[in-house]
């Protein structure tokens, strides 16, 4: 209970801290009226933008305006679309999901068996290919990758839309994308993790006794390999929301990604500040969720917590 | 290429030319669908928000005036969805309307949604703000009546010789009053404008496009098109892969480096040239050595403008002869010089200046217009070898541009926004002008010149004041012209349409590259 009260606190103050610290440098780093209306409007419209939103206050006036609309649940509303921010942003939300869950999905699919191919073979001709594709993987840039898919399968052969979002195809070379930097890093923290438990004396035993190879990997191995891979895959989640900034940007996909580029260049300061307050929102719930992983994997842990440890 | 009378005639040929090449794929098809790769699609879906690129490309094809710019001769005034018009005295003009115009929900057009359309209430946008681009358009008009059903009489406050340019131009266009009533907020009203446009709205997505479909009732004959898919692809690299793949029929802001690929590719044709649209390099001249005009005249023949066009536009686009476009008419001075390059005249004017390379910033956004950073970059090292230190000062917008104290350079471009001299520089630097508010140039002379010109009817006369208003703008450069701006598209070669030189892409039946009849 200790737990998650204190991790819920730490939640918040992180939020917080987001949140403000967006606030102060929006409205530092240029001025909405002049974004929005350009500066061939006329002066008085300029005037009664600003006042409009607020935005001729002092800045500490606007903040504690705000910090007090979101603590009633308002999170303000959109300069550029008229419409409440939130409303904006959650419509968002599933079309980037539709991407990000199945490229988690992937990169869990992918990165994890490769990783335990490799472990199984340390130093032969798989290990090393797997290897060479994992480094491959992560150090592309997502931009480049997602360009040179398009180029192959779209281009070349002609099989893959190459941006938008009319069909399911489209969601296709963006999941690919996303996925594949993902699970580079898996499967190299996967071999490492499992190079580590596979050379542990429980391990012997359990193959001493018999015990056929793949359930002494799903049994042993793997639950005593998984907290730095649960530990990866809390950082993969961070990891794929930027990667969906960039892939929304090169496959044109509507999600929260294009959205925060668009609102960011239009100064759209409340629907700026309402996607990175969900950007926050999930990184926690991700470090939340690896806390709680944590605990169901490794039973120290889960005692410590009880004891009343955070 | 220059923009000239002369282009501008060749464009509209060329444009024929292609719709004849195309014609036979597209026979077979019947009427076809065309998909679209912009950058962006507008905010707001009424023409009365905004004139900028996104705005101007896409609901040029939703809505008509009561004039528009004829793009095949020289952007001649001609009659839209007024008949005829003549002017009863010099501040009233008189609109005859076509009759049996249908708007896109099939109600008939009347004298009423035209006093609707260009009343105050419009003008002043939602709730009464006054955020529209109306008041450039509009600012000379008093008063707006039906004398009839089908008779329209607009008074200005004074003598304006300009005003038919900026009916036919943008912002003055035509929509139905009752469907903006039935929608009863502007925002509801986005959703669903009802114009008289060849193409009427039908899906508009933020950030994923914009669907137009033909309006068959259309005034001014058989819409081209079944439905235009603009869709917004904001990177470059996208919108020539999507084209590559066959995903895109046409796809505008083509960058340079894909010139030669698409010039290579038979399947292919690569369109665009320079456009009514020049790039400038506003200066605050009263920020120090800015201030003096032998800097800043040093600054502008430092400058190798042939070269940059060559080397950063591969010689597609031009440098134009002064502060105007041949679209002026009467008022274009075709003998005006065209901006010189004077290395060695700019050193000893900088010697003289007493300059001693303190730094000059030049604040400079990341390529906010095509090749604006390498443009930037060579600037700085042409102004290296006639003794000027100018430092780049990387900004992530326009507000932050505009910040005070300026104190530097920065890019610019200005739009002809009508055929008019009152539509360019002193659009930006007259009164109520984007530049003019930021004060950064203080001419009382030039002030009076535009004040007289934007009331003078007599040609002469504006003739004069316009010679007048330039050898000012050379001698005390203001701002420093570099070239008028490109704008380039690409498409298949199968498909029938041919750009304009400005920024409206036209898929209607007035683009006589899309001239599909008999089809």
């Amino acid at each position: 209970m200790t737990f998650l009260v204190v991790r819920l606190a730490r939640a918040l103050l992180t939020i917080l801290i987001v949140v403000s610290f967006a606030f102060v440098v929006l409205r530092l780093s240029g001025d909405p009226a002049l974004a929005i209306l350009t500066n061939e409007a006329p002066p008085e419209a300029l005037l009664a933008f600003r006042q409009s939103w607020g935005l001729d206050e002092p800045i500490l006036v606007q903040y504690f305006n705000y910090l007090r609309t979101i603590f009633s649940g308002d999170l303000g509303m959109s300069m550029r679309d008229g419409r409440d921010a939130f409303t904006v942003v959650a419509e968002r939300i599933p079309i980037t999901l539709a991407i990000t869950v199945p490229a988690l999905m992937l990169s869990i699919m992918i990165g994890v068996t490769a990783g335990i191919c490799a472990a199984f073979n340390p130093n032969s001709r798989l290990d090393r290919s797997i290897m060479l594709g994992a480094v491959a993987g992560f150090t592309v840039p997502s931009f480049v990758l997602g360009l040179l898919l398009v180029l192959v399968f779209s281009v070349w052969f002609g099989v893959l839309p190459s941006g938008g979002a009319q069909r399911w195809t489209n969601a296709i070379l963006p999941i690919v994308t996303l996925g594949v930097g993902s699970a580079a890093t898996l499967a190299r923290y996967t071999r490492a993790a499992l190079l580590e438990v596979l050379d542990r004396p429980y391990v012997r035993t359990a193959s001493a006794k018999g015990v056929p190879w793949w359930q002494t990997i799903l049994c042993h191995a793997l639950p005593n390999a998984a907290i730095p891979m649960v530990t990866i895959l809390g950082f993969l989640v961070g990891q794929l929301i930027a990667g969906a900034v960039v892939v929304e940007n090169v496959f044109s996909w509507p999600g929260v990604g294009r959205l925060l580029v668009a609102s960011v260049a239009s100064r759209d300061l409340a629907v700026v500040q309402c996607l990175l307050f969900f950007v926050a929102a999930t990184m926690i719930a991700a470090n939340i969720a690896t806390d709680i992983l944590y605990s169901l994997f490794d039973p120290r842990l889960r005692a410590s917590a009880n004891r009343g440890g955070a | 290429m220059p923009i000239t009378r002369r282009t501008l005639m060749k464009t509209a040929a060329a444009s024929v030319a292609l719709s004849a090449l195309a014609r036979p794929a597209l026979a077979d098809k019947g009427r076809p669908g065309i998909v679209v790769a912009v950058p962006a699609q507008p905010d707001f879906t009424d023409p009365i928000m905004a004139n900028n690129t996104p705005t101007l490309r896409t609901l040029y094809n939703v809505y008509d005036g009561l004039l528009r710019l004829d793009y095949n001769d020289n952007l001649k005034v001609v009659p839209a969805l007024a008949q005829s018009w003549r002017m009863l005295n010099p501040t009233t003009l008189e609109f005859a309307l076509r009759p049996n115009v249908k708007f896109h929900d099939g109600s008939t057009m009347t004298a009423d949604d035209v006093v609707f359309s260009l009343s105050e209430a419009r003008r002043k946008g939602p709730e009464g703000k006054g955020a529209t681009v109306a008041a450039q358009y509009q600012r000379t008009i008093d008063n707006v009546v039906a004398t009839d059903g089908r008779t329209v009489q607009i008074t200005t406050k004074a003598p304006d010789p300009a005003l038919e340019k900026k009916l036919a131009a943008w912002a003055c266009q035509i929509v139905s009053r009752a469907a903006f009533e039935k929608a009863g907020s502007w925002q509801a009203w986005f959703q669903a404008p009802i114009g008289t446009g060849p193409y009427k709205i039908r899906e508009n997505r933020k950030d994923v496009g914009l669907i137009l479909e033909a309006h068959d009732d259309y005034w001014g004959g058989r819409p081209p098109f079944q439905r235009i898919e603009f869709r917004v692809v904001p990177e470059s690299a996208s919108r020539v892969n999507g084209l590559l793949a066959g995903d895109y029929d046409l796809i505008s802001d083509l960058p340079r480096d894909q010139f030669d690929a698409i010039g290579a590719n038979d399947a292919l044709d690569l369109l665009g040239g320079a456009i009514l649209n020049m790039r400038i390099l506003a200066i605050d001249t009263t920020a120090p050595w800015l201030s003096d005009p032998n800097i800043r005249r040093a600054m502008s023949l430092a400058i190798d403008r042939e070269l940059i066009v060559k080397q950063l536009w591969a010689d597609r686009i031009a440098v134009p002869n002064g502060a105007q476009y041949p679209i002026f008419g009467d008022v274009y001075i075709p003998q005006f010089p065209a901006v010189g390059y004077d290395p060695k005249r700019a050193t000893e004017l900088v010697k003289a200046s007493g300059y001693g390379g303190e730094p000059i910033p030049y604040r400079l956004l990341n390529n906010w217009y095509p090749n604006q950073v390498l443009t930037a970059q060579v600037l700085a090292e042409m102004w290296k070898t006639v003794g000027l230190n100018v430092t780049l000062q990387p900004m992530e917008n326009f507000s932050q541009v505009y910040q005070k104290p300026i104190g530097a350079v920065w890019d610019e471009s200005i739009v002809p926004a009508w055929p008019d001299p009152t539509a360019m520089v002193w659009r930006q630097y007259g009164p109520g002008g984007g530049l003019n508010k930021l004060a950064i140039w203080n001419s009382p002379e030039y002030q009076q010149i535009g004040v007289q010109f934007e009331q003078s009817t007599d040609s002469d006369a504006r003739r004069k004041l316009q010679q007048r208003s330039l050898d000012i703008i050379a001698d005390q450069v203001p701002f420093i012209i570099l070239h008028s701006n490109g704008g380039f598209y690409a498409k298949k070669r199968t498909v029938a349409w041919a750009p304009y030189p400005a920024l409206p892409m036209d898929f209607g039946p007035f683009n006589p590259a899309t001239d599909l009849r008999g089809i």
